[in-house]
C-alpha cells in the first residue's frame, strides 16, 4: 500500500514536471522535390518473401519470412492523405474528369520483413544464502552488500541451483523500396527510396543472453527504434493526462483509456504495426507535406505575457508584448516570436527572431528558432 | 523530500477535487469532407485474425493457436462494421444510406475498381466507407521464478537484536492478455472518384494478473499507466479490468474498435466534445453552485450584479465561464480579460482566454462545415 502511494506520487510528479510551456505544430514541405504531380495512385505493395535483408547487420543474413505489405500500405496511405499534398485516386481510370497523366504519380513498393517471436527459457544460476541480520546500521549494510556481492559473483560463475527462467524474445526488421513513377511515361520521378526500421526486445530470462547472433544483436541495438526512457515515458504520460482534461473524447478516440501493462510482451501485430508506422512516417516526410511538433519552453520575460502564451491566449499575449516599451528585452522578443509562430504567422515570427539576432548575433535561442522556421 | 511529496500529493488532490463545469463545444472535422452528406458502408475485409493461447510450465512453452472458422471471422468483420455504422448513425451531419450494394462487390479493392469504372452510378451515396482489419489476441499463463528473502527468526531490540533470513526461489503464477487491433478505414467519394480520408490506427490493450510483487520502478511505471486509464465509474467506454479475471475476446475487441471508430468520425465530421473546465472557488459561493449545477443564465444574472459593484477576479472568471457555456464567446472573452487585469499571472484565467481564442480561430472552418452539412 505504502509502495503504491509513493509510486503514484512519483508518477504524478514526473508527469507534471516534464510538460513544455507551449507546443507548436508546423507544416513542412516534402524533403524531395516532387512538385510536378497533383494526383497519386497507390498500387498494391508487394511482399518479397524469401528475399534477403541488408540489415541491421550485414553478417546477420536475415531473410524475409512474413508479409507486411498490406498494413504498411494502409499506414503510407494514411500519412500521404493527411498531408493533403495530393488527390489520391484508386486507379488511373476514375469517374468524373479524366486524369492528366503527366501530373499523376504511381507509388509502388516492395516489402521485406523478418520477424522473430521466440518464447523460451534461460538456465539461470541462483545462489541461496542464509543471512545473519540484526546488526547495527553500518555493519548491517556492509554485511548485506558483501552477501549481495558474493551472490552475484557466484551466480555469474555458474555456482548454485540452475533454474529455468522463462522469457519471450521478439524482433522485427522491415526494409522497403519505394518507387514513384510518372503515369504518362512510366519513368521514375525520384530515385528508389529504401526505408528501414528495426526493433528488438526481450522480456524475462537473462537479459545478457539472446537467440540472435552477437552481430545481429548489436545491429538491432544500434539501428533499432529506441525504447522510451523514463523521462520520455513521463512526457508521454503528461501529454495524455493533459488531453484527458482538455479533450476527453479525443483521449478516448486515441485509445489512451485502454489499460497498458508494460510487463506483457508485445505480440507480433503490435511490432508489425510499430515498424510499419515508423517506415510510413519516414517515407511520408520525403514525398508529402507533413506536420512537425515542436515543444518549446518560453524565455524569462514579462510574466503576464508568458502566462497568456502558456494558456493558449496567443492573440492577447501579442497585444500585451507589443504594448510594452520598446526596445523589447531579448526574452520578450523571443516570446513574441513564439506567440506568432503558434498562431501560424511565420513571417511575423521570423521578423521577431531576426530582430533578436540583430541585437545579439550569438544568441542560440533565436538561431534555433529561425532554423525551425 | 517527504514534504515535497506531500505537497505534490495535496496539490494534485486539490486539483482533482476542484469543482468543474462540463461544457459542450463543437469542433471542426480534421479533414475536408465538403459536399459529402450521404454515406454508405461497404465491405470490411479481414486481413489477419489470430488468437493464441500460450502456456509456460517450468520453462517449457506450449503455444496453441485458437482456430477460428470462416464464419467466425466474417462475424468479427461484421461486428466491427456494425460499430462504425452505429457511430456514423449517432452523428447528425451524415445521412447513412442503408444498402448492401457495395458490400456485395467483394473486397475493398474490387469495390474501388467498380466505383472508379466509368458508368457505375449510385444515386444515393456520395461516398463509401470500406475497412481492412488485423486482429491478434495473445493469452499467456505461466509462472516466473524470483528470489524472495524470508525472515527466519528474529528477536531482541537495538544492539542486542538478532535475526536470520533465508533466500528462497519462489514461483509466481500469472496470467496475461494482449489484444491488438489495426483498422484501416477509407472514405471514397464516388464522383469524382477520389480517396477523401484514410485512417489507419492501431489500438492495444494489455492486462497482467498475478506474478511477482513489483519493484519500485515497475510500481512507478504501473501507477503512471493507471493515471491515464478511464475512470471506471464514470467512463463506460473502458474495459472493466479485474485483478482476477481477464476480459473476453469480444469485450477487448469492442473497446479497441470503438476507439478507432470514434477517431475516424472526428477526422471526417463536426463533433461535439464535452470539456470539463475548472470553476474558480474564491468568489461568490451561490454563483459557484449555480455554475456547477449548469444554471448558467441564473449565474450570469447573479454575477453581473456582483461584479458591477465589487469586481472579484474569481467571480469575473466564473461569469466568463457561464458566457462560454451558453456560446456568448465575445462576452466570455471580455470577462476573462477583466479577471486577468486584476490577477495577470493566474493560469486558469489565461486558459479561459486561450480557449476562447481557439474556438474563435476554429469558428470560420466550423461555420463552413456546418453550413455544408446542414444544407440538403
Amino acid at each position: 500500500m505504502k509502495t503504491n502511494w509513493i509510486a503514484y506520487l512519483c508518477a504524478g510528479m514526473l508527469a507534471t514536471s516534464c510538460a513544455p510551456d507551449v507546443k507548436i505544430f508546423a507544416t513542412q514541405a516534402p524533403e524531395l522535390p516532387i512538385d510536378q504531380i497533383k494526383t497519386l495512385v497507390v498500387e498494391p505493395f508487394v511482399d518479397q518473401i524469401g528475399a534477403r535483408l541488408s540489415g541491421p547487420s550485414r553478417s546477420g543474413g536475415l531473410k524475409s519470412n512474413q508479409g507486411l505489405a498490406q498494413l504498411l500500405q494502409a499506414e503510407v496511405l494514411k500519412g500521404i492523405a493527411s498531408g493533403g499534398s495530393y488527390r489520391i485516386v484508386p486507379g488511373l481510370q476514375v469517374q468524373g474528369k479524366p486524369l492528366n497523366l503527366t501530373e499523376t504519380g504511381i507509388l509502388r513498393a516492395t516489402v521485406r520483413y523478418y520477424e522473430l517471436n521466440q518464447p523460451g527459457a534461460d538456465s539461470v544460476f541462483f545462489v541461496l544464502l542464509a543471512k545473519k541480520k540484526g546488526l547495527d546500521g553500518l555493519s548491517g549494510l556492509v554485511v548485506s552488500a558483501g552477501a549481495m556481492g558474493i551472490e552475484k559473483i557466484a551466480e555469474a560463475n555458474g555456482k548454485g541451483f540452475r533454474v529455468p527462467v522463462p522469457y519471450t524474445e521478439a524482433a522485427g526488421a522491415l526494409e522497403v523500396d519505394f518507387d514513384l513513377i510518372r503515369a504518362s511515361d512510366q519513368k521514375p520521378m525520384i530515385p528508389t527510396q529504401t526505408v528501414t526500421a528495426y526493433w528488438h526486445q526481450k522480456w524475462g530470462g537473462n537479459p545478457e543472453l539472446t537467440v540472435l547472433s552477437p552481430s545481429l544483436a548489436k545491429g538491432f541495438e544500434q539501428k533499432g527504434i529506441a525504447h522510451l526512457g523514463i523521462l520520455d515515458q513521463a512526457d508521454v504520460l503528461s501529454q495524455r493526462l493533459a488531453l484527458k482534461q482538455s479533450d476527453p473524447e479525443g483521449f478516448f478516440a486515441r485509445g489512451y483509456h485502454l489499460k497498458q501493462d508494460a510487463m506483457v510482451p508485445l505480440n507480433s501485430l503490435a511490432i508489425r504495426s510499430l515498424l510499419a508506422r515508423q517506415v510510413a512516417g519516414q517515407f511520408t516526410k520525403k514525398v508529402a507535406r507533413h506536420e512537425v511538433e515542436f515543444k518549446l519552453n518560453l524565455a524569462s520575460g514579462d510574466g503576464a505575457a508568458s502566462n497568456l502564451i502558456k494558456g493558449g491566449a496567443f492573440d492577447a499575449a501579442i497585444d500585451r508584448l507589443e504594448s510594452l516599451p520598446t526596445p523589447l528585452a531579448a526574452g520578450d522578443l523571443y516570446n513574441l516570436g513564439v506567440a506568432y509562430e503558434a498562431m501560424g504567422e511565420r513571417f511575423m515570427a521570423k521578423r521577431q527572431f531576426n530582430r533578436g539576432l540583430q541585437a545579439d548575433p550569438g544568441n542560440t535561442l533565436f538561431k534555433d528558432a529561425l532554423k525551425r522556421l | 523530500m517527504k514534504k515535497l511529496l506531500l505537497y505534490t500529493l495535496l496539490v494534485s488532490l486539490i486539483a482533482s477535487c476542484a469543482p468543474q463545469a462540463r461544457l459542450s463545444v463543437q469542433r471542426p472535422a480534421e479533414l475536408d469532407t465538403t459536399g459529402i452528406k450521404k454515406i454508405a458502408v461497404g465491405p470490411f475485409e479481414i486481413v489477419l485474425v489470430e488468437e493464441v493461447q500460450q502456456t509456460e510450465r517450468n520453462g517449457q512453452w506450449d503455444v496453441e493457436p485458437v482456430t477460428l472458422t470462416a464464419s467466425q471471422k466474417q462475424a468479427l468483420g461484421k461486428q466491427i462494421r456494425a460499430q462504425v455504422i452505429a457511430k456514423l448513425a449517432e452523428n447528425p451531419y451524415f445521412e447513412l444510406v442503408y444498402t448492401d450494394e457495395f458490400e456485395k462487390l467483394g473486397s475493398a479493392k474490387q469495390m474501388e475498381n467498380a466505383i472508379a469504372a466509368a458508368g457505375y452510378k449510385n444515386k444515393e451515396a456520395q461516398a463509401v466507407i470500406s475497412g481492412k482489419l488485423w486482429v491478434q489476441l495473445t493469452k499467456t499463463e505461466g509462472a516466473n521464478p524470483a528470489k524472495q528473502e524470508l525472515e527466519f527468526v528474529s528477536g531482541g531490540s537495538g544492539r542486542d537484536s538478532f535475526a536470520m533470513s533465508v533466500t528462497k526461489v519462489v514461483w509466481w503464477p500469472y496470467k496475461s492478455l494482449r489484444g491488438t487491433l489495426a483498422l484501416e478505414l477509407k472514405l471514397l467519394r464516388t464522383v469524382p472518384t477520389e480517396v477523401v480520408a484514410v485512417s489507419t490506427e492501431t489500438r492495444e490493450f494489455s492486462h497482467h494478473i498475478g506474478g511477482e510483487p513489483l519493484g519500485m520502478m515497475d510500481s512507478i511505471s504501473s501507477a503512471a499507466q493507471n493515471l491515464t486509464e478511464g475512470d471506471k465509474e464514470e467512463d463506460k467506454k473502458s474495459i472493466e479490468t479485474s485483478s482476477e479475471v481477464l476480459p473476453s475476446f469480444e469485450m477487448t475487441l469492442a473497446s479497441l474498435s470503438g476507439s478507432i471508430a470514434s477517431d475516424f468520425i472526428r477526422k471526417v465530421s463536426v463533433t461535439t466534445t464535452h470539456l470539463p473546465l475548472s470553476i474558480a472557488t474564491g468568489g461568490d459561493p451561490r454563483a459557484n453552485m449555480l455554475v456547477q449545477a449548469g444554471a448558467y443564465q441564473m449565474a450570469i444574472d447573479q454575477l453581473q450584479t456582483l461584479t458591477a459593484s465589487e469586481p472579484n477576479p474569481d467571480d469575473l472568471y466564473n461569469l466568463g465561464l457561464s458566457f462560454e457555456a451558453i456560446g456568448e464567446y465575445g462576452l466570455a472573452r471580455l470577462n476573462y480579460k477583466e479577471a486577468l487585469k486584476i490577477d495577470e499571472e493566474n493560469p486558469m484565467y489565461a486558459q479561459g482566454l486561450g480557449r476562447i481564442e481557439k474556438i474563435t480561430r476554429a469558428k470560420a472552418g466550423l461555420r463552413a462545415q456546418l453550413h455544408d452539412k446542414e444544407k440538403k
